[in-house]
């Protein structure tokens, strides 16, 4: 059985019709790169993954969970889906300890140094150990981001959900968070991601999922669907998003 | 025990309720003048005026802001006679209400004319404009739009202040209501009422400046 | 009797002052907890629950506290219960202070981002973890000043117990001038001292403030 398994997901927003009959599988150990024009629904495909949007109509099930169905346990789900957040969305009153320990100790009730060494390894694979006493507004776009990775791992997530995730960083910081989604990406994570870096979706993704008018347009292997579309939508988007 | 409440007694001195209502209705109409105007005033010396100047207008904001209005009024009616200078209990309660919401609006009026980002002046005076045609082409709108909300509840809790000139025997809507009760002994149900009708005067004043607030910036 | 106005008098004055403190704490602390129970109404998904809380604020909020001050005073009497203005005085403060205490914290709680609530929610924490662990800490800072700020308004509004009989700042003043018939220097006496509260926490709140923007 897939992970993820979404099938004919509807989401509007008020009139707005963002989703539309949406379906998409992904298997355990995969890696999906989600692309697509602004509004498309990429992002918001994703944040249905986890529950953060209500769906109207259609079915999605995570990791054996019935995301959309009244009663469901969202907060066990969401202990095994991570989501890292365009605008990073750390906690500026709490230190990057913290910010990665806080989930652990009040909802799995991890006890404090256990809780230290939890920061401490998810930060050792973010490359950022040494800041673990520094405080949110004292750290660079890419770190601030690599630390909100962190916080996600510290959780031991089967599943990752990455929304644009380079999209506010300055150009010279992009590289250090891509490096990290590698060596993720090595270690076997399933990933989810709504990017604009075709180069990395291209290296990375197993396959990528073109998203148009609320649909899964076209998907298929990384390499073979960038560089041969079947459909003159994404050569659209394509010639346009690489001039 | 049980209480059979009364309003028919309440409601048979409504010439009282009407009196009260008509004095709170025209003190918080002439201290919405007279306050908006010394609030005006304030803010422009302020803003614009010598340090001097400044520093008188912020002894006066902070000597109103930080004590009661009640104690105010006492001072106006009890204790100015004792220097030699008498006010009637109408004339003491419009005088220190106008006084203390002139302190009240002196410092939101300011805050508009602050918000108005110097640039705008300056593109105003880069076209020709005079001094006085950068204000009032330039800063008064957005700055009052600004402020609205700040301004509007503002004479909401000045007009639901008033009701404390009943203390000094000005006869308001609130005195009217000891009127009734001393002759009905309807404590609760006197008091109930008139305090439906300050809700009902709140809700007409902030209909009032929403009304206006459509007419003055709905196009802009 | 009438005497002359002397030391001694404003010596009382100054005592007086313990009342306004201590009825101004009863209000704070009383319409802290309607405040808190405002501020969650105000902001709860469910809409008649923030209907509820909007009622309640525009109630309160658009009547006068000396009308809340009476009804409590004279008004329960006639269910038979003997209220003392302590009584009367602590429930229509706490009433009072509630709704406007609810309307500055629920403002504090929206002014935190919504995806500080989302980042919370996709760690798995409940709805009160994000709350007490992500929110509060953070609206809290944001909420001290103007929270002072209205600490000033409930000094200078307890003076209105002094109608119901309620000896404090005020009412002390009033007693003074009726035995002295000194009632311009008593009064100015008394806004004197009402300004030596409020003033130093007007410049506090207005400090805390200043920080907040300069921290931003």
């Amino acid at each position: 059985m897939s992970l993820v398994d979404l099938s004919n997901v509807v989401k509007r927003f008020g009139a707005l019709t963002v989703l539309d009959e949406a379906s998409l599988n992904v298997e355990q150990g995969e890696i999906v790169a989600i692309i697509g024009r602004s509004g498309s629904g990429k992002s918001t495909l994703l944040r249905c993954i986890n529950g953060l949007e209500a769906i109207q109509a259609g079915r999605i099930v995570v990791d054996g969970t019935v995301v959309n169905e009244p009663g469901t346990d969202l907060r066990a789900l969401r202990q095994r889906v991570g989501i890292v957040f365009q605008s990073f969305n750390l906690f500026p009153h709490l230190s990057v300890e913290r910010n990665i320990t806080l989930a652990p100790r009040v909802v799995k009730h991890v006890p404090n140094a256990q809780a230290r060494e939890l920061a401490r390894v998810a930060l050792r694979k973010v490359g950022l150990e040494d800041k673990i006493d520094a405080w949110p507004d004292q750290l660079s776009g890419g770190q601030q981001q690599r630390v909100a990775i962190a916080r996600s791992l510290a959780m031991s997530p089967h599943l990752m959900l990455f929304d644009e995730i380079t999209s506010a960083l300055d150009p010279e910081l992009v590289g250090e968070v891509l490096k990290v989604l590698e060596e993720m990406a090595r270690e076997g994570m399933t990933m989810m991601l709504v990017t604009h870096e075709m180069g990395f979706a291209r290296r990375v993704a197993h396959r990528v999922v073109f998203m148009h008018h609320g649909k899964v347009w076209e998907q298929g292997p990384a390499a073979q669907t960038l560089a041969k579309p079947n459909t003159p939508e994404l050569e659209t988007f394509l010639s346009a998003v690489l001039h | 025990m049980t209480y059979s409440f009364q309003f028919r007694d309440v409601f048979a001195a409504w010439e009282f309720l009407l009196d009260g209502l008509m004095l709170t209705l025209l003190l918080s109409a002439v201290t919405m003048v007279a306050g908006l105007g010394i609030g005006a005033a304030g803010a422009a010396a302020k803003v614009y005026g010598g340090p001097w100047v400044r520093r008188i207008v912020a002894g006066y904001v902070e000597a109103i802001r930080n004590t009661p209005l009640i104690v105010q009024l006492f001072l106006v009616f009890f204790g100015l006679p004792g220097i030699g200078i008498k006010f009637d209990a109408e004339t003491a309660a419009m005088l220190t209400l106008s006084v203390n919401l002139g302190a009240y609006s002196t410092e939101i009026l300011r805050a508009g004319l602050e918000a108005i980002p110097k640039s705008q002046l300056e593109a105003g005076r880069s076209l020709g404009l005079s001094g006085w045609q950068v204000f009032r082409y330039v800063v008064f709108f957005p700055a009052l739009k600004v402020i609205y909300p700040a301004l509007a509840s503002q004479l909401v809790l000045l007009m639901l202040a008033t009701s404390v000139v009943s203390q000094i025997s000005a006869e308001d809507l609130f005195h009217a209501a000891s009127i009734i009760q001393s002759r009905t002994f309807r404590d609760f149900e006197v008091y109930a009422v008139v305090a439906v009708a300050y809700l009902a005067l709140a809700l007409i004043f902030r209909a009032l400046f929403a009304l206006l607030h459509h007419l003055l910036f709905a196009r802009r | 009797m009438i005497r002359d106005l002397s030391y001694i008098d404003v010596l009382y004055l100054i005592a007086a002052m313990r009342w306004t403190l201590a009825l101004t704490v009863i209000a704070f602390l009383g319409g802290g907890i309607v405040g808190i129970v405002i501020a969650l109404l105000r902001t709860a998904n469910w809409p008649p629950l923030r209907w509820l809380g909007a009622l309640y604020v525009h109630g309160v909020q658009g009547t006068p506290l000396l009308a809340w001050l009476f009804v409590f005073f004279f008004g329960l009497s006639i269910f038979g219960i003997t209220v003392s203005p302590w009584i009367a005085a602590a429930a229509a403060y706490s009433i009072y202070a509630g709704a406007f205490l609810g309307e500055i914290w629920r403002g504090c709680l929206q002014a935190i981002a919504k995806t500080q609530w989302e980042a919370g929610a996709s760690l798995g924490l409940s709805t009160a973890q994000q709350l007490r662990y992500v929110i509060v800490p953070q609206a809290v800072r944001i909420a001290i000043p103007p929270t002072v700020g209205f600490l000033v308004q409930l000094i200078k509004n307890t003076s209105l117990a002094a109608v119901i009989g309620f000896v404090e700042l005020t009412r002390e003043g009033q007693l003074t001038t009726a035995t002295t018939f000194r009632p311009f220097t008593v009064y100015l006496i008394v806004a004197a001292l009402y300004f030596a509260l409020c003033f130093p926490l007007t410049r506090w709140s207005r400090r805390l403030e200043g920080r907040l923007h300069v921290a931003r």
